[in-house]
């Protein structure tokens, strides 16, 4: 294969093309870091995504709020959507891949319907289902709890997370659950000695997904939770800015801490990311 | 005793084309390496992975030894296959994948690390056990999933093209390799597929010829080669392949002769009732020297190709164009008019219209 050198001139145009799609990107972030380190609760007027006067006191003031028993709220949010988070990741991946790999491997009855009802459900928006959720989760006594959010975001995220783990599993050669038959493997030993580990990418990613969503999700929470010691981050956030009165330094204060785990997640997952792991087992 | 014995074994995928194998007999006896050899989609892979378990037979049976392994699993067949793309397990290292069939069989830690090392030592592959099968290359490969087999020591080796994806000179010396394998053991019997003729050739105690889901033929490289059953095995083995010429079955001076625009070749045997016949010949046996009473046809050369120790001469005859092989320092030029001899006792006779052997 013997690609052209691509022309100066061209080439000037696609760099001046990415720079100018990197700014409309990042503005908005500056925007909010700008917020966040200069003091006073308003919005500037000014355009400009530079800070004019520097100070932490958004930071102190935010991690510094008590309750009135003297807990920390930040950290106590924090602590909340850390749990809602992990505990949705875990029970949505490990329904997720196991229900992936059948839909992807075995032929059994239901088995279409099972993936066009995945996909189906994927169709309605989240905010559709908050009047029944709500209903099950107080008939169920789990309104203001950890675990009703947990088991909501769940079931919200599974279609989602089939979808893509049943995808990646289609993608990995027969041949290798093949062999492993043949080498006198269970099924289950094929699924977690040879499949699974072969689908970290499409784990990280889906994983991945699920938690942001957790930790992101907003409309539901505040819904669910009405007692202050439940609240998670995106609530908390949302209650700085209220009708009244809007601290917005706060909000964007509380809005880099808030996004900083997930950036340290796309941070140590983006090996995983690129994929390429059975690279190597067919084929010369 | 690892006979493997298919009977009357068929295979449809679905109900709307043709099946892909259509009532299939055969016995590999104990010990020996049957290459099931056929053009792309012959079924060759087919008949493999029902012998595995891989794939359930739609009718017949399939026996290992004196057992009916027809419904038992892949697992408990005692076989080991290998496969085309090698299929190893990508995130294991080497000794991993050679090891993974024993863990499985929780075999004693000890015992399977002496097993490894042996095969591993065996097919030149102990340097790389701590590798991932990506940072091999595609002949270490090849031997790793060759390893994978032959750890396991089972009755049955199973090849579904093992060689394909490996250059020409790899291929070779890997031929070698399993011809060595098989013959280390006496009791294990191995079926090899591929669409290579040469393999065939070079690798089988016994051919099995398949077209279209159908047995052509069976039997050693030699028979095969010297008697064909039809004309498709005729034009299958042998490069240059055989040339065929049809003629009409004429009565001549009490002999029958195939008779053809300027030719007429005695046949030396009787057709019975068939009047249209092709007649086979190989370019080895066809020559530019001969008795005086050999039958002979005119031709000229168009087409002059130098092998080394050979060469071939392609030919416009009465009968079409032909190919000779013939010693390199053979005079004929391109433009060169030629006698050639046909040895009666070196053609191949088929009914032109049913393509068997008469
Ligand atoms: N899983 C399958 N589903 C449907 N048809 C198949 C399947 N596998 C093979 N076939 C068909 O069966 C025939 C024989 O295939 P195969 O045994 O793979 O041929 P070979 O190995 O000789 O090239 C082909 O026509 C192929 O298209
Ligand atoms: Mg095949």
């Amino acid at each position: 294969m013997n690609r052209r050198a691509p022309k100066p001139i061209s080439q000037g145009l696609v760099y001046l093309g990415i720079s100018m799609l990197t700014v409309i990107v990042l503005y908005p972030v500056m925007v909010i870091l700008k917020k966040a380190f200069e003091p006073g609760r308003n919005f500037a007027t000014s355009v400009s995504p530079v800070p004019t006067e520097f100070s932490l006191e958004h930071f102190e003031n935010l991690l510094s709020s008590a309750n009135s028993s003297g807990d920390l709220l930040f950290l106590r949010y924090a602590w909340n959507s850390t749990l809602v988070a992990l505990a949705t990741t875990i029970v949505g991946l490990c329904l997720a891949c196991t229900a992936a790999y059948a839909l992807s491997r075995f032929r059994f009855a239901g088995r279409r319907f099972g993936i066009a009802t995945f996909l189906a459900v994927q169709m309605f928006p989240g905010t559709l289902l908050l009047m029944p959720l709500y209903v099950i989760l107080h008939k169920l006594g789990l309104l203001n709890s950890l675990l009703g959010l947990v088991l909501v975001y769940a079931t919200t995220a599974i279609p989602f997370c089939v979808w893509t783990l049943k995808g990646y599993f289609d993608s990995l050669p027969k041949e290798l659950e093949e062999a492993a038959r043949l080498d006198g493997a269970s099924s289950f030993k094929i699924f977690y000695m040879i499949m699974l580990p072969l689908a970290k990418p499409g784990l990280a990613v889906t994983g991945l997904f699920s938690f942001m969503t957790a930790w992101n999700e907003f409309i539901l929470a505040s819904t669910f939770l009405t007692d202050d010691s439940a609240y998670t981050l995106p609530v908390l956030l949302k209650s700085s800015v209220g009708q009244y009165s809007a601290d917005w330094g706060l909000f964007a204060a509380g809005a880099i801490l808030t996004s900083l785990p997930v950036m340290a997640l796309f941070y140590f997952l983006q090996r995983y990311l690129v994929g390429g792991l059975t690279a190597g087992s067919v084929k010369g | 005793m690892s006979e493997v014995r298919l009977t009357g074994v068929s295979k449809r995928y679905d109900a709307v084309s043709r099946p892909a194998l259509e009532s299939l007999d055969l016995t590999i006896p104990n010990g020996e390496l049957a290459v099931l050899v056929g053009p792309s989609g012959c079924g060759k892979s087919t008949t493999l992975r029902i012998v595995a378990g891989l794939e359930e037979a739609s009718t017949g049976k399939v026996f290992i030894g004196d057992t009916n392994v027809t419904n038992i699993p892949p697992a408990n067949r005692d076989i080991a296959m290998v496969f085309q793309s090698y299929a190893l397990y990508p995130h294991m290292s080497v000794f991993d994948n050679l090891a993974f069939a024993l863990r499985i069989q929780k075999c004693d830690e000890k015992e399977i690390r002496e097993r490894v090392q042996q095969v591993a030592r065996s097919l030149s592959i102990d340097d790389y056990l701590e590798r991932k099968p990506k940072a091999l290359s595609g002949g270490q490969r090849q031997r790793v999933a060759i390893g994978r087999a032959v750890v396991r020591n089972p009755k049955v080796f199973l090849f579904d093209e093992p060689l394909s994806n490996l250059d020409a000179k790899l291929r070779g010396e890997m031929r070698k390799e399993i011809a060595r394998i098989h013959n280390s053991s006496d009791h294990t019997t191995s079926l090899y597929v591929t669409h290579d003729q040469i393999e065939a050739m070079t690798l089988a105690d016994r051919i099995v010829v398949l077209k279209d889901g159908l047995v052509q033929q069976v039997g050693s490289p030699i028979e095969i080669y010297d008697n064909p059953e039809n004309r498709f095995v005729a034009g299958f083995f042998g490069t240059p392949a055989m040339n065929f010429l049809t003629a009409d079955a004429i009565q001549k001076n009490d002999t029958l002769h195939a008779s053809g625009e300027g030719f007429s070749l005695p046949l030396g045997k009787e057709v019975g009732a068939c009047d249209r016949v092709t007649v086979g010949i190989r370019p080895e046996s066809i020559s530019l020297h001969g008795e005086s009473d050999a039958p002979t046809m005119k031709a000229s050369v168009h087409l002059r190709e130098v092998l080394g120790a050979e060469v071939l001469l392609h030919v416009d005859s009465p009968a079409g164009e032909l190919t000779v092989r013939t010693e390199a320092h053979a005079e004929a030029r391109e433009g060169d008019n030629l006698t050639l001899y046909l040895p009666t006792d070196k053609l191949h006779i088929f009914d032109a219209a049913s393509e068997n052997r008469i």
